[in-house]
């Protein structure tokens, strides 16, 4: 009977084999915990992340609002200039209506009602007499429906405007257990 | 890339592929409609996968670790452009791989080996008595000694070779799965493994004979 050759000589391995060893490299099963926790964190860091482009364009575009009908309108005349024959005679049409800009005036504040005993201070007079303003005073009061929650609810009292000239800034204030709102005319804030 | 008809047709007829392929696009479906939490199910999916594939890329546990929760996030932000031309599988896969090539073409100075424990129990007997016999070294000592010599010979190929010889011997895809994941020809990837094929038994000659 011929005697089995068990010296290494025999043996013979393949590349497959070895390469075959590689899928018995594996990491442990508590990596798995440590990687489902970090994924999650640098899921949520790309999420608050904003992406690449977006990055760029906030540097070299902050402000879009202004770029974009500057951008729109080169855009426009590219094309308006590359459709029509170089030869051509191009009318434009009437030219278009030059468009003043109004100077902004100061801010206007319509005076409050207050009494006539009641000292006023001389403010700066106002560049166009308001006739006729009224200004409703919202106020939060406590939501009875949602509990801990608050609502806005319009309160029946109003500031009427005076149709003078001048302007008078009235510190309001809130006090406790009052709800109408308390003018403080000495408390003036001058602008 | 486009995936072929006949590459849809082959991979559409194997039931098991198809079925696997109808779940993912359920799961990318509700993804899409703004159910990220079904993510979570892609994810546990193809972690252990996608890590096994960069891991024997890379060679480096960490790196690993790092590149495949990249290849996760990348896939969930851009969820949205996958039309489903081919299969979810093989579209993060793609990722997956194209990442591992943007970071070791990045690192190609700075790299080191950071190896997984290789579990020896699940080895077949008969492999193990043969490369402990060409040792001098005990049992464990020996397949340490594999384990480096067997990346290094990994690492000395081009990234194609590589990924081609990961992809086939060691995840077990086929030619043409490989094909569409590397955007290449099947012949290129036959033409590839088995050149990087010579290029390993030239390396592990020692181990070979």
């Amino acid at each position: 009977m011929q005697e089995i050759d068990h010296s290494s000589s025999g043996r013979q391995l393949t590349v497959e084999q070895l390469l075959h060893l590689k899928r018995l490299e594996k990491p442990a099963p508590e990596f798995w915990s440590s990687f489902d926790r970090d994924l999650q964190q640098k899921q949520l860091k790309a999420l608050v992340k904003p992406s690449l482009w977006a990055r760029v364009r906030s540097v070299l575009f902050p402000r879009v609002a202004v770029w974009a009908p500057v951008s729109a309108a080169a855009g426009f005349a590219a094309v308006g200039f590359f459709a029509l024959p170089f030869d051509a005679d191009i009318d434009l049409g009437p030219p278009l209506a030059h468009v003043e800009e109004e100077e902004a005036g100061p801010v206007e504040m319509a005076a409050a009602a207050i009494p006539a005993d009641t000292p006023s201070v001389e403010t700066a007079p106002a560049v166009t007499p308001r006739t006729d303003a009224k200004f409703v005073v919202d106020a939060l009061v406590p939501d009875q429906v949602a509990q801990g929650g608050f609502r806005t609810e319009t309160l029946p009292q109003t500031f009427v405007a005076s149709s003078e000239t001048s302007a008078h800034y009235v510190v309001n204030a809130f006090t406790a257990g009052v709800p109408d709102h308390v003018a403080i005319p000495d408390a003036v804030l001058e602008f | 890339m486009h995936l072929s008809r006949s590459v849809t047709k082959t991979i559409a007829a194997d039931p098991a592929h198809a079925r696997d392929a109808d779940s993912d696009a359920v799961i990318v479906g509700r993804v899409q409609a703004g159910d990220v939490a079904a993510f979570d199910g892609l994810i546990l999916k193809y972690r252990e996968r996608l890590y096994a594939i960069i891991y024997n890329l890379t060679s480096n546990r960490e790196d690993a670790a790092d590149l495949t929760q990249e290849t996760f996030i990348k896939a969930f932000r851009s969820i949205n452009r996958f039309k489903g031309k081919s299969s979810f599988f093989t579209w993060i896969y793609r990722i997956a791989v194209n990442t591992t090539y943007t970071y070791l073409r990045r690192n190609r100075l700075r790299r080191f080996f950071s190896f997984d424990h290789m579990h020896e129990e699940l080895a077949p007997s008969e492999v193990l008595e043969a490369i402990t016999a060409k040792s001098n070294l005990p049992r464990e000592g020996a397949l340490k000694e594999l384990q480096e010599r067997l990346n290094e010979a990994l690492q000395n190929l081009s990234l194609k070779h590589r990924t081609v010889v990961v992809l086939f011997e060691i995840e077990g895809m086929s030619h043409q799965e490989i094909a569409e994941v590397m955007n290449c020809s099947v012949g290129t990837v036959r033409s590839r493994l088995h050149y990087a094929k010579q290029q390993l038994q030239t390396q592990l000659q020692p181990y070979l004979s």
